[in-house]
């Protein structure tokens, strides 16, 4: 079979996608039952669940910091997942740099000095992968962390973008990932900042400013869903506070927004 | 994560002595029992489990092997290799090291008892003496609220009913006067007088597979939690903390015939069980094993009958 076509004459990508639209995701807040703050991301078939343990005491004394809160990221990757290279154990290279990517995109952004001599525990568990993995775990960890109540300063909303050709494409699937150049951003929405850029492969120099400017303006795209996730779970905890509160006056205005668990689906042409 | 006192372990004994658990549940009751299946589309088999707050994923994968002596080789029949990852969301306060050694106990005690029940198997050998199917089992403990053996079995078993062997065809060389004919053989890797199958393909077929035989009576896992004179059933994280010695019994119950098999049995705990005590607790153990056996397989069915149809779609 010959290789699959990416990007059609009739301008769609091998999953019947345009150039710029990013595939189904969802969000899912609050899934694990022990966890202080957990989040399920889903974009297409890659799917990561991370869990946040903390602000709490260190089990590693060494590497605590007197005046701040020290993150600690661990990446499970299992076999079926879909990502190549069979079992990897946790000291394997890829992982360590995954983790460490994550920690550099979250330090400048968690207020950490509002927690000294703590840790705060990052899980990342990838359960399936097609593509775009950083770009998840970034969301996951972002509404995880919000989940759990650590302060931050802003969302950290990551989107991918590759070039085929002249043309950009946005949230790529494995195939285009393996195949073109592409970088992925973690945007600031709110301070129009950017915490992390990564490349790793070569593109020509005047293509790059067109690619960062979609990838932040995905990044947005992204950010709008995280608040309506986020919203929609602080409402249904707070119709759980008043439920509990004595039924004076009953809620009979929050009706509208009864459906159990916060999924959208953002496939919109930008 | 809950440590338990003195006071606490001591309240929550006697209640049980008496017959009462904090969550309402008579001794024999389990939490609420949630399975899906085929939720790892990438997978060829793979289910979730929820037994109460305790979640497990299993995903299954099937690898061609050659047949050889080897380690890591092959065998007539099939190889079958399990490995549970006990991830640090479950157990937030275990280190690293712990969890791995946590993974290693589970990992070996979910492959001695599948190993047994799974190979050798006909359906699992390709072309005999040289090539075979490789089952990797993978399960993940997404949340530990206790009772995690329990869970991880049925999600095991989840999967592997899920589980879809691809339809092979065996390819045959005939040696006819010197001229060599090429020839499909009926059925997998079968010898007919001279005619020897030597490799197989994959027929060109939308359908994806036949599921494993013997299905239905793949082993479950109870563990007894004792407290003597008593035992009882699915512990909490809390109770499972303050009665420490436990009995897994792993059964499984052949289709039509209305015996069962003891597949396996582990004590787990620091205290010793007296051996009298043995013969009555493995025949209560067969009942809530049958008795969960046919709950799952009832379920199974049911799960099967809604999710067939859409998997078709990836081609």
């Amino acid at each position: 079979m010959n290789r699959p076509e990416l990007l059609s004459s009739y301008n769609y990508r091998s999953d019947g996608r345009r150039p710029t639209e990013m595939r189904s995701l969802s969000l899912l807040l609050s899934q694990h039952p022990q966890a202080d703050g957990s989040a399920t991301v889903t974009h297409g078939l890659t799917e990561v669940m991370v869990t946040v343990f903390g602000p709490r005491e260190s089990k590693n004394k060494a590497g605590l910091a007197h005046d701040r809160a020290v993150l600690s990221v661990t990446l499970d990757v299992p076999v079926f997942s879909g990502v190549p290279g069979g079992r990897r154990g946790r000291s394997d290279k890829r992982n360590m740099e995954f983790t460490s990517n994550i920690k550099n995109t979250f330090e400048p952004v968690i207020q950490t000095h509002l927690h000294p001599r703590s840790q705060i525990d990052i899980n990342i568990q990838i359960l399936q992968a097609d593509g775009s993995l950083l770009q998840a775990a970034v969301n996951a960890t972002t509404l995880a962390l919000i989940d759990a109540g650590v302060p931050m300063s802003d969302y950290v909303c990551a989107t991918t973008c590759a070039l085929h050709d002249s043309t950009p494409l946005l949230d790529l699937n494995s195939l285009e990932e393996n195949d073109l150049p592409n970088l992925t951003v973690a945007v600031l929405p709110r301070s129009n900042k950017v915490t992390l850029v990564t490349l790793e492969t070569q593109l020509a120099v005047e293509r790059f400013e067109e690619m960062l400017k979609m990838a932040v303006e995905a990044g947005k795209l992204v950010h709008r869903e995280m608040l309506r996730a986020v919203q929609n779970r602080s409402e249904k905890l707070m119709r759980a506070i008043e439920s509990v509160g004595g039924g004076v006056g009953g809620r009979p205005d929050h009706r509208q927004g009864e459906e159990r668990d916060v999924e959208m689906y953002a496939g919109n042409d930008l | 994560m809950a440590y338990v006192s003195k006071s606490e372990n001591s309240y929550i004994t006697t209640s049980l002595l008496a017959g009462i658990r904090a969550d309402g549940r008579s001794p024999t009751d389990y939490r609420n029992i949630s399975l899906e299946i085929g939720v790892v589309p990438v997978a060829n088999g793979s289910a979730r489990a929820r037994v109460g707050e305790t979640e497990v994923v299993a995903a299954i994968k099937l690898e061609v092997e050659d047949v050889g002596e080897g380690e890591n080789e092959g065998r007539d029949g099939g190889r079958v290799l399990c490995h549970v990852s006990c991830t640090p969301s479950a157990y937030p306060h275990h280190s690293l090291s712990a969890l791995d050694e946590l993974s290693d106990e589970l990992s070996s005690l979910l492959q001695s008892i599948l190993s047994h029940t799974l190979t050798p198997s006909e359906q699992l050998t390709l072309v005999p003496g040289k090539k075979a199917w490789f089952i990797s089992l993978d399960a993940l403990i997404l949340s530990d609220a206790g009772n995690a053996h329990d869970a991880l079995f049925i999600a095991a078993r989840a999967a592997l009913w899920d589980l879809r062997i691809p339809y092979t065809r065996g390819i045959e060389f005939d040696i006819k006067d010197g001229e060599v004919v090429v020839g499909d053989s009926e059925g997998i890797g079968r010898m007919i007088g001279r005619k020897r199958t030597v490799d197989f393909e994959l027929p060109d077929l939308l359908d994806d597979g036949v599921p494993l035989e013997g299905r239905d009576s793949l082993p479950v896992c109870i563990s007894l939690n004792l407290l003597p004179p008593t035992h009882f059933l699915d512990a909490s994280l809390q109770e499972e903390q303050s009665v420490l010695s436990r009995l897994l019994l792993f059964f499984s119950f052949p289709q039509p015939s209305p015996t069962s098999t003891l597949y396996g049995t582990r004590f787990i705990g620091p205290n010793e069980l007296p051996f009298n005590m043995l013969k009555p607790l493995v025949k209560d153990g067969e009942k809530y094993a049958r008795e969960l056996a046919e709950a799952l397989n009832k379920k199974l069915k049911q799960e099967e009958s809604q999710v067939s149809a859409p998997m078709s779609a990836f081609g």
